[in-house]
């Protein structure tokens, strides 16, 4: 069973627990006056043991429906229609998953005629827990500070940490990050010192207020040190995802992570070259990268202080990555500056680097209606991001992009649109990438086409549907495993469902344990690509298969 | 140069305690520049506050932490008045503490005449933790604290803060106040709505836990109060019980249901319950899960259909149903009826003399079932004219506590409402009922009391309670500084009862019974219209020690 969809087609990325256990609705009630149960037994999937008094719950169609297990670990839910059902459980001293979950996805609970529910083992790991507090650079406690726990997902591919859970730290400092898997894990804290006061060195402390001519040039009378910042720190102090200490958790391990962090002088950056239209305002924000992937937003005080030069304060040093928006009159464009800062400074937006010039136009094939609403993006694996509102005639227009290979996007409100062919001139297109070098002017022609393919079947083990199963489908070329793979988990009855897929030529696999696989490695995937089934999709195509599975090779 | 220095350098005392200590004159470093210097100290323990930040705020702002030994030290100060602020995470300022003590922000003349002692009052906290009857702790378990106070002679009870009990069934909700506290327990996510299509019957009992008060109890009146001191950590565990949960359900009628209706369920002390709710907004059905035994008030609210002009703003219906719930409930019909609508007319009793013109007042409708409805509409200004009128609509049934309050300085004669008097009587109204106007009457013949406050023949700091034995809802508190007197002008003609105590904070002084006590050594004065008199008190023991 795979997680909710969501609406804006972005590369498929590995998805939070969280998200797991508020989605997985997507089962399908049959027509059915008969009511069914779902019972089984709760088991420590180490010792294999019941586990007592475990909550379980159905979160099916927007109503959550519980059933508590008793001394021996048995559970039963009754009354149940004809459907398939997502099942999680939670229970004290143990991690909060999903029936045989495997990152974001789980095996749904089919429920049925001639369907087995009632002989469910639901294996529970014991929890791992990480605690600690945090002290400032006074060794005092630093309270409500924001936590992030970040981890490394096993068989995602490339090893990227992802923002697994947050907390906030009590009056004591104090933090806590239960029900765990085992992995491997970061701790940072992103605060801000209560005692900082953020202003402008250039102008007056106003953030984003317009430019005054000959206006107010208070010499600041802001003490240096209240003008400081912290850092994301990790355990036990590094302010750089290379230093930070690495938590190894194994099931039912509890781990200790402080935290002490330093304030340092804020980082004033002086932003010149930048439009000086009235009429158009430049807004910012701000956020430090952290392990060059996951962004986390700063708190910064803006303003012009004099015409096409803005101040950017309250940065820390580091690695920065700056999100500068111009509000014309028709359209917003934005754009993504990395830059690593190790004190105040100034930078010439127009000299840093080359920009390309981009305009194009998004025809919709098939379609009367003009592409209204619609948003075209361009993003980078490095972060590199430009997007714009689509004009109602269907072009747009990237003011300033910067050189790099970029996966273009179309965002529409309520449509499914694919990109059957990108065209650039003054740039190379490939597939739906663009590479853009240098400077000069860039004209993309985008057809996109609705209707997107659709891919149910029954995952087979030696003539038997395969329940829990890894379904991987992915493009014949092998380009681009990451963000064009389509993945699913079989539930109980070998059913698995794929949405989303752009017309092409693909394999599909199913691979038992597969889980463990290291699915967006071209090579690792070798043997079993040889073996997968091709399909090819046209628009709109919905097909159903069967589909053999294959053991993991060890 | 001008110099403009004060006869004398003071230091004016007020929230902050900015007492002067030894005498050490300040030292003039340049020609007109001087130094402010002295300590930030903990309250509670008298010990000094290190990294507490001291801003000062005058002709210059500056600011700096203290240091390690809690002392602070501005120099090339020009001279003038300084408002002072000094605030860390975990403390109050008194002035925050927004005492009845005329509570300002502390101000300094520089130059100063010695060293500042700046008081931080430190947080308390309660902590603790949520079990079971099996002592295994429960996790996501709402606590929340709730502060106990007298505002304006009443007492209201006021969230206070929150947390989610964790994984150990642990909770900890810090900076609060000195006071009295309320503890209560809820299952989290409750509390949601959902419009639905159709509904289907809950398929099986529902255990749950009921939202309870610390120790154990379900009314939030029978709760334990928690007195907290400044710096303190009380610890308070709870052990719930799971038991059957029930189901109200029924179906709502009248009115215009495709443009929305509400539902509220209120438990008998007029808290909101948060409680998971379906409604099927076509039909008018609804269906309340999870709800624990005990007796509630169910509200409905919607809108009448809309005639030829759909611009025209709706009346409002409402539809009250009382439930004493020992089982499901099923099959409840709300019929919505119109709900009340009152007019109120202001008029003044002064002689047209021209010298004022009086009619402007704001009248207030305090719910006295439900903590979170009180409307209140002030009357329009009329040039010239000596009686407005204004309307409240909406008003659904229940009991008020009406109250007005004059715009210019005045005072209400009197506050009718048919042959209510609502100067000593609340106002009930009945579902739909058609309530007589509201009649304010205005004078401003009001006399002038000056009070004064001695104890052992030496005047001092100290609240005075102005209690009017006739009507005790027109008593008032007045904070009396130890430089002088307080003066209070507008009082209605009357005999009133003069009662000076420490502090007031926690008296209700409006309601009879709470005043009882103080009466015997309390001082009688009687005004008469126009009166200006002037009255020492003596200080009444209290039996409460200062914090």
């Amino acid at each position: 069973m795979r997680p909710r969809r969501m609406r804006l087609t972005l590369p498929l990325g590995p998805l939070c627990l969280a998200a797991l256990l508020a989605g997985a609705t997507s089962a399908r009630a049959q027509q059915s006056q008969r009511s069914y149960r779902i019972a089984g037994v709760v088991v420590d999937a180490g010792t294999g043991a019941p586990v007592p008094h475990a909550e379980l719950l159905i979160p099916f169609r927007g109503e959550d429906t519980k059933a508590v297990a008793g001394d021996d670990g048995r559970f039963v839910f009754q009354g149940l229609a004809a459907a398939k059902y997502p099942l999680s459980a939670m229970a004290h001293g143990y991690v909060r998953e999903g029936y045989q979950q495997h990152g974001a996805y789980t095996t749904g609970i089919a429920v049925g005629d001639g369907l087995d529910s009632e002989h469910l083992i639901f294996r529970l790991h014991r929890q791992a827990v990480i605690t600690g507090s945090v002290t400032d650079e006074y060794g005092e406690p630093l309270r409500q500070a924001q936590i992030i726990l970040l981890c490394f997902e096993n068989g995602a591919g490339s090893p990227t940490p992802t923002d697994q859970a947050r907390a906030m730290t009590d009056d004591l400092g104090a933090y806590r990050f239960p029900h765990l898997l085992p992995g491997k894990y970061y701790v940072a804290v992103s605060a801000h010192p209560w005692y900082a006061q953020t202003e402008l060195n250039g102008g007056s402390a106003a953030a984003g207020s317009g430019f005054r001519p000959g206006g107010p040039n208070n010499a600041s009378n802001l003490n240096p040190v209240f003008d400081v910042v912290y850092p994301v720190t990790f355990s036990p102090n590094a302010t750089e995802g290379r230093t930070a200490e690495e938590l190894i958790l194994a099931a039912g391990e509890t781990k200790q992570a402080d935290i002490h962090v330093q304030a340092v002088s804020a980082v004033h950056l002086r932003l010149t070259n930048l439009p000086a239209d009235e009429n158009a305002p430049i807004n910012f924000s701000a956020s430090e990268s952290l392990f060059g992937s996951l962004d986390e937003p700063v708190n910064i005080v803006s303003g012009q202080i004099s015409p096409g030069e803005y101040e950017v304060a309250g940065l820390p040093p580091g690695d920065i990555v700056l999100e500068v928006t111009e509000n014309g009159s028709q359209s917003k464009t934005s754009r993504t500056i990395k830059t690593n800062l190790r004190g105040s400074d100034s930078l010439d937006v127009t000299g840093r680097g080359a920009t390309a010039n981009v305009t194009g136009r998004v025809i919709l094939q098939d379609q009367d209606e003009s592409p209204e609403q619609g948003q075209v993006s361009l993003r980078s694996e490095n972060n590199q991001s430009a997007s714009t509102a689509l004009h109602k005639d269907g072009t747009f227009s990237l003011p300033a992009v910067q050189s790099d290979s970029y996966k273009v996007f179309l965002g529409f409100p309520d449509g499914e649109e694919y990109i059957e062919k990108l065209s650039a001139t003054g740039a190379t297109a490939h597939g739906r990438e663009v590479t853009i070098a240098g400077a000069g002017d860039v004209q993309l022609l985008i057809t996109a086409r609705e209707g997107e393919g659709e891919l149910t079947g029954v995952a087979k083990l030696d003539g038997k549907p395969a329940p829990g199963v890894m379904v991987l489908l992915v493009p014949e070329n092998g380009e681009s495993l990451e963000g064009n793979s389509h993945l699913d988990q079989s539930d109980s009855d070998g059913t698995f469902s794929l949405a989303e897929i752009p017309p092409g030529k693909y394999r599909l696999m199913a691979i038992e344990d597969g889980w463990e696989l290291e699915r967006t490695n071209g090579s690792a995937l070798q043997p079993y690509l040889e073996k997968g089934q091709p399909l090819e999709f046209s628009g709109n195509e919905k097909k159903n298969v069967v589909v053999e599975v294959q053991r993991l090779r060890k | 140069m001008l110099r403009s220095f004060p006869a004398l350098a003071t230091l004016f005392i007020f929230a902050l305690s900015l007492s002067s200590a030894a005498a050490a004159p300040a030292k003039q470093a340049e020609s007109d520049r001087f130094e402010l210097h002295g300590t930030v100290i903990n309250s509670a323990t008298k010990e000094p506050v290190s990294r507490a930040l001291v801003q000062l705020n005058g002709p210059g702002g500056v600011a700096q932490l203290s240091g390690r030994d809690g002392t602070f030290n501005f120099t090339n100060l020009p001279p003038g008045q300084y408002a002072m602020t000094a605030m860390k995470p975990g403390f109050f300022s008194e002035e925050e503490l927004g005492r009845e003590r005329g509570a300002k922000i502390a101000v300094a003349n520089i130059p100063p005449s010695g060293d500042l002692l700046l008081r931080l009052v430190p947080e308390a906290v309660i902590y603790g933790e949520v079990k079971n009857e099996d002592g295994e702790p429960i996790e996501g378990v709402r606590v929340r604290v709730m502060r106990l106070r007298v505002i304006e002679g009443h007492k209201v009870i006021d969230p206070e803060g929150e947390s989610l009990t964790d994984d150990e069934g642990a909770f900890r909700i810090a900076n609060l106040q000195p006071g009295h506290y309320r503890v209560s327990f809820l299952q989290a996510n409750r509390g949601s709505i959902r419009f639905v299509g159709s509904l289907n019957r809950a398929r099986e009992p529902q255990q749950g836990y009921a939202p309870e008060f610390y120790p154990g109890v379900r009314n939030v009146e029978s709760a334990a109060t928690i007195e907290v001191k400044a710096g303190t950590q009380s610890e308070v565990t709870q052990v719930l019980k799971p038991q059957r949960l029930f189901e109200i359900s029924g179906v709502v009628r009248g009115g215009d249901l495709a443009s929305g209706f509400n539902l509220m369920l209120r438990d008998d002390s007029g808290e909101d319950v948060p409680e998971d709710m379906k409604i099927d907004q076509k039909r008018g059905q609804f269906q309340i899960v999870g709800i624990p035994e005990g007796t509630y008030t169910l509200l409905a609210r919607g809108f009448a259909r809309s005639g030829a002009a759909p611009e025209e703003k709706k009346p409002a219906l409402g539809a009250t149903q009382l439930i004493h719930l020992t089982s499901d409930v099923t099959g409840l019909v709300l019929s919505l009826e119109p709900t009340s609508s009152v007019e109120i007319q202001v008029r003044d009793e002064i002689p047209p003399d021209g010298s004022h013109v009086l009619h402007q007042a704001v009248v207030r409708f305090v719910s006295l079932e439900s903590t979170q409805y009180s409307p209140a509409i002030q009357t329009p200004f009329l040039e010239g004219e000596r009686v407005t009128t204004g309307r409240l609509d909406n008003i659904p049934p229940g009991t008020y506590r009406v109250e007005a309050t004059p715009n210019e300085p005045g005072y209400i004669a009197s506050l009718r409402c048919g042959r209510t008097d609502l100067l000593r009587e609340d106002l009930t109204v009945a579902a739909g009922a058609a309530l007589p106007p509201i009649e304010v009457t205005l004078r401003n013949d009001g006399a002038q009391l000056n009070v004064s406050v001695i104890e052992e023949n030496h005047r001092r700091s100290a609240s005075v309670v102005i209690y009017s034995e006739e009507i005790p809802r027109r008593s008032l508190l007045v904070r009396v500084d130890d430089t002088g007197s307080a003066s209070e002008a507008n009082l209605a003609p009357g005999t009133y009862s003069l009662i000076a105590v420490d502090d007031a904070e926690d008296l209700e002084f409006r309601n009879p019974l709470a005043v009882e006590k103080y009466l015997g050594d309390a001082t009688e004065v009687t005004l008469g219209p126009g009166d200006k008199t002037s009255v020492q008190v003596k200080l009444q023991a209290t039996g409460r020690q200062q914090p």
